[in-house]
């Protein structure tokens, strides 16, 4: 059977648990150009990627936040030109509402006018229609007079 | 049956399997498991990359988020201004350190038979730790002698003077700290579900792995975390 547990500390001829030899330098330069590959095969590429996806996202997000800019300026805008616009219309109307006002009061007075104009003259005509009546009826009736006086005092005739 | 049993439950702690490189000795089953860790993380970062798109999907959701999981070892132990430069090597640290344990944690490599000793985690060797910690320390010297020059060492006198011993001390504790303090997780780890197979190799020793699991992840974390944290020292203004 064999031994089950072999631990060399240390031996005359070589070997043991802390046998430095030539494996120490070249474990140390294996070290060293594994150290030289990964960087390039690994941290290099790797650290690139990492670096142009934060440039992408940074980028992105700048842009995002310009188009939100200027989403937010043209709504702006837009509603600038609504309340203007508005505003116009509002004008139209109420010069529009005003004219009319203005063109009825105007039409009014002046139809008011006229039959005021209208009445006053009829009552002159009738006024003088009767004047002229009554200096008709005048001499007729003086006429009418007259012919009775004659006829009174000359009855012959 | 009982002897097979045992076979499979016995642990080699200090056998090596040598190689011959150049006339020096290097331990073969260490290299064996750090290649397939290594291989490992090429798989993970090839696939994960090479289709890479705007929107992560699969494996490239999965390594961006590693990454920055990693990246944040880094931020929060360096000053923002110079932590980018540091992400590789920490994160390579915790990502070998962290895949290491875990190949020694869940992959039955007892299966596979070598002449000597036999296949384990890497970090599970001294020889890896202290590479490791070694890189750590020439690390943090070269950032803080980068940034200030030779006005770096001026630390070692500050606040006063006769801190001098132990801030040099220091430099020599740090490294054996971290390196001493992976090894022997992973080794005690080991050793202890090696001992739980002996007595009872059944479900004794289900607990213990995944203890061991959670604990070489929590060392990966700790080794980085460390590491960052002193090259961040070397790197801060003192006032």
């Amino acid at each position: 059977m064999q031994d089950i547990l072999n631990i060399y500390l240390s031996s005359e001829e070589s070997g043991g648990l802390f046998d430095f030899d030539a494996t120490l330098p070249l474990m140390a330069s294996q070290f060293l150009l594994i150290m030289l590959i990964l960087d390039i095969t690994f941290y290099k590429p790797i650290n690139k990627v990492l670096k142009d996806r934060e440039n992408y996202i940074l980028k992105t997000l700048e842009s995002a936040t310009q188009i939100s800019e200027k989403t937010k300026e043209t709504l702006a805008r837009y509603e600038e030109v609504i309340l203007k616009s508005k505003k116009e219309s509002q004008q139209l109307i109420d010069s529009i509402k005003t004219k009319t006002e203005h063109d009825i009061v105007n039409e009014l007075i002046q139809t008011q006018n006229s039959t005021r104009e209208f009445i006053s003259k009829s009552i002159k005509e009738l006024y003088r229609k009767k004047e002229q009546t009554l200096k008709v009826l005048e001499e007729d009736t003086e006429n009418l007079s007259d012919k009775i006086y004659l006829k009174l005092i000359n009855p012959k005739q | 049956m009982i002897s097979n049993n045992l076979e499979i439950c016995s642990i080699d702690i200090g056998v090596h399997w040598y190689w011959n490189f150049l006339g020096l000795k290097i331990h073969g089953q260490v290299l064996l498991v750090s290649w397939v860790a290594i291989i490992i993380l090429l798989l993970l970062a090839i696939l994960g990359t090479f289709n890479m798109q705007k929107e992560p999907r699969g494996f490239q959701n999965f390594l961006e988020y590693v990454f920055e999981f990693l990246q944040d070892i880094s931020k929060n132990q360096i000053e923002e201004k110079y932590y980018k430069s540091w992400v590789p090597f920490i994160s390579t640290l915790f990502l070998f350190i962290f895949v290491s344990n875990w190949l020694g944690a869940l992959v039955p490599w007892k299966l596979i038979k070598i002449p000597e000793g036999e296949l384990a985690a890497p970090t599970n060797d001294i020889n890896t730790t202290v590479a490791l910690a070694m890189l750590t320390s020439v690390s943090y010297f070269y950032a803080g002698l980068s940034k200030k020059g030779l006005r770096y060492f001026l630390k070692y006198i500050s606040p006063t003077p006769i801190l001098l011993p132990i801030n040099i001390l220091e430099d020599f504790t740090k490294p054996l700290s971290l390196s001493f303090r992976l090894f022997g997780n992973i080794v005690a780890d080991e050793l202890v579900v090696a001992v739980f197979n002996l007595l009872f190799p059944l479900f004794l020793p289900l607990p213990v792995m995944v203890l061991g699991l959670f604990a070489s992840s929590i060392q990966a974390l700790i080794f980085a975390t460390l590491s960052a944290s002193y090259i961040g020292e070397s790197l801060a203004d003192h006032h």
